[in-house]
């Protein structure tokens, strides 16, 4: 197997480490979230839609469920764009150490995973001290997911902007998106028929699914995987076209 | 004032600024006001306003808390060594944190006409009182400018700051939109709660929020105290070489 790869996995982690200032954001941040509106919400029942039926559910339970896909979605668009901008120097010199574009590319998606799987622990491990969720496994599975997603867009972001621009759009997209156009899509609402197309709508669709019942929607997880494929594949042809520029 | 003028310049020169400073308000405003418009009245909500306004005063107060917020981080991040520089060649800090707030104050201004004019364009005409509304939205804006400096003077890094700042930016906004029914006592602890109120009124009723205009002066009293205070002991003292 090629070490190469592992290597430069782990140099990326270790720079995440050196800032400790951010790994301490990355446990702050779920529990305000997810505590804020756990403390703050009324202990009353609502409405919610999964799939095709109306359940009632408790506000703090929602809440929970709601913030921990705008937690993940946040840290791991934060992360994504972090990666690409902090990993520029490093990626000049590894190219000088004879790294191929490919293994660059390889290394930093294996680098996004390793801190995804980083910050879906630290914020299911948050939100199950205050909710249980009906399937556990499927539920971490699909914050995962939507952390993969959202990670993916802080690279895309990351790349095609400056870091003013790249964190205006990377704090801002995930808060109108997960917090408050699919927060109306889970209640009963008059849907807007576009928000299909929002990079959390399957994700978060499918989280409520798993959060409150025991099967999970394969549209929806298939939809959620199609997501973030075709963001990783946009994302490594931006790469490719933006360092073959750079390199002619 | 040759300072703020560079400050305001260095930002309102990058088009991609430029552009979020004139799209962001609108885009924030529409999608809070269909987002909270369009959910069915079921008993959760505790407000007798239509929903759609809340949604577009929420989408209006956090869009220009956030936009002024990360203007005030970047900018105090982006002046510190110079402001360091500044001191050992004679300033004093409290005029450079003086110079700061001036800028905050200038930004935060530009921010809520702006956001005034978007929220006129987004409710057709409906805006019973501009100047109280403009005036609401700067308090907001000046309030998180500053917290945004304070951010950046104990917590001096881009990604991670922004990250604190538009958190708190986002609860405080959803708190403070009256829509859920929590006891003042911590609605008000958080910045938003009295900036909100008054710009609603403004808004809804064209009068002034005389209630919340003490409280929303002292709040921003204290995070002014605070920050210069933060500002000031993170810059170094005339005789530190830098």
């Amino acid at each position: 197997m090629n070490r190469r790869i592992p290597a430069a996995v782990t140099i990326g982690v270790r720079e995440f480490y050196r800032t400790p200032v951010l790994v301490a954001v990355l446990l702050v941040v779920p529990v305000f979230l997810i505590g804020a509106f756990v403390l703050l919400v009324p202990k009353t029942n609502i409405p919610v839609r999964l799939g095709e039926t109306i359940a009632t559910v408790s506000m703090p339970a929602y809440a929970t469920v709601f913030e921990t896909a705008v937690s993940v979605a946040i840290l791991s668009g934060i992360l994504g764009l972090f990666l690409v901008l902090s990993s520029e120097a490093a990626d000049d010199r590894l190219r000088l150490a004879g790294y191929s574009d490919l293994e660059l590319v390889v290394a930093r998606v294996g680098t996004l995973g390793t801190s995804v799987v980083v910050v879906t622990a630290v914020t299911v491990g948050v939100a199950v001290q205050v909710f249980q969720p009906a399937n556990f496994w499927a539920f971490t599975a699909i914050v995962g997911l939507l952390g993969i997603t959202y990670g993916v867009l802080g690279i895309l972001v990351g790349l095609l902007l400056d870091k003013l621009g790249g964190v205006y759009v990377m704090l801002l997209v995930p808060f109108w998106d997960v917090h408050f156009l699919l927060f109306q899509n889970t209640l009963p609402s008059d849907l807007l028929w576009w928000t299909e197309y929002l990079p959390g709508h399957y994700a978060t669709t499918a989280l409520f699914d798993a959060a409150f019942t025991a099967g999970v929607e394969i549209d929806m997880v298939l939809g959620t995987i199609g997501y973030a494929t075709v963001l990783t594949m946009l994302s490594i042809a931006v790469f490719y076209h933006i360092t073959g520029s750079s390199h002619r | 004032m040759v300072s703020v003028r560079a400050n305001v310049r260095s930002f309102t020169r990058e088009p991609f600024t430029l552009a979020l400073l004139l799209l962001m308000p609108v885009v924030s405003i529409q999608l809070y006001g269909l987002s909270v418009g369009g959910i069915a009245d079921f008993g959760l909500f505790d407000t007798d306003v239509p929903l759609q306004f809340i949604g577009k005063v929420t989408g209006a107060i956090f869009s220009t808390s956030a936009l002024a917020g990360i203007l005030g981080l970047f900018q105090s991040l982006s002046v510190q060594t110079a402001d360091s520089r500044l001191v050992v060649s004679g300033y004093h800090r409290f005029e450079l944190a003086a110079a700061r707030f001036a800028t905050v104050a200038v930004t935060a201004l530009i921010v809520a006409v702006v956001t005034t004019i978007s929220l006129e364009l987004t409710i057709s005409g409906h805006l019973a009182s501009a100047a109280i509304t403009v005036a609401g939205l700067f308090v907001a804006g000046i309030l998180y400018g500053v917290l945004g400096v304070f951010i950046g003077s104990v917590l001096p890094r881009s990604l991670e700051g922004s990250l604190v700042l538009v958190a708190l930016a986002d609860v405080s906004a959803i708190v403070a939109s009256g829509l859920f029914p929590i006891s003042d006592s911590l609605t008000h602890l958080l910045p938003l709660s009295h900036p909100h109120d008054i710009v609603l009124q403004a808004v809804v009723e064209g009068s002034i929020a005389t209630v919340h205009i003490l409280p929303a002066l002292g709040y921003l009293l204290v995070v002014i105290l605070l920050t210069g205070s933060a500002y000031v002991q993170a810059l170094p003292t005339g005789g530190d070489v830098v």
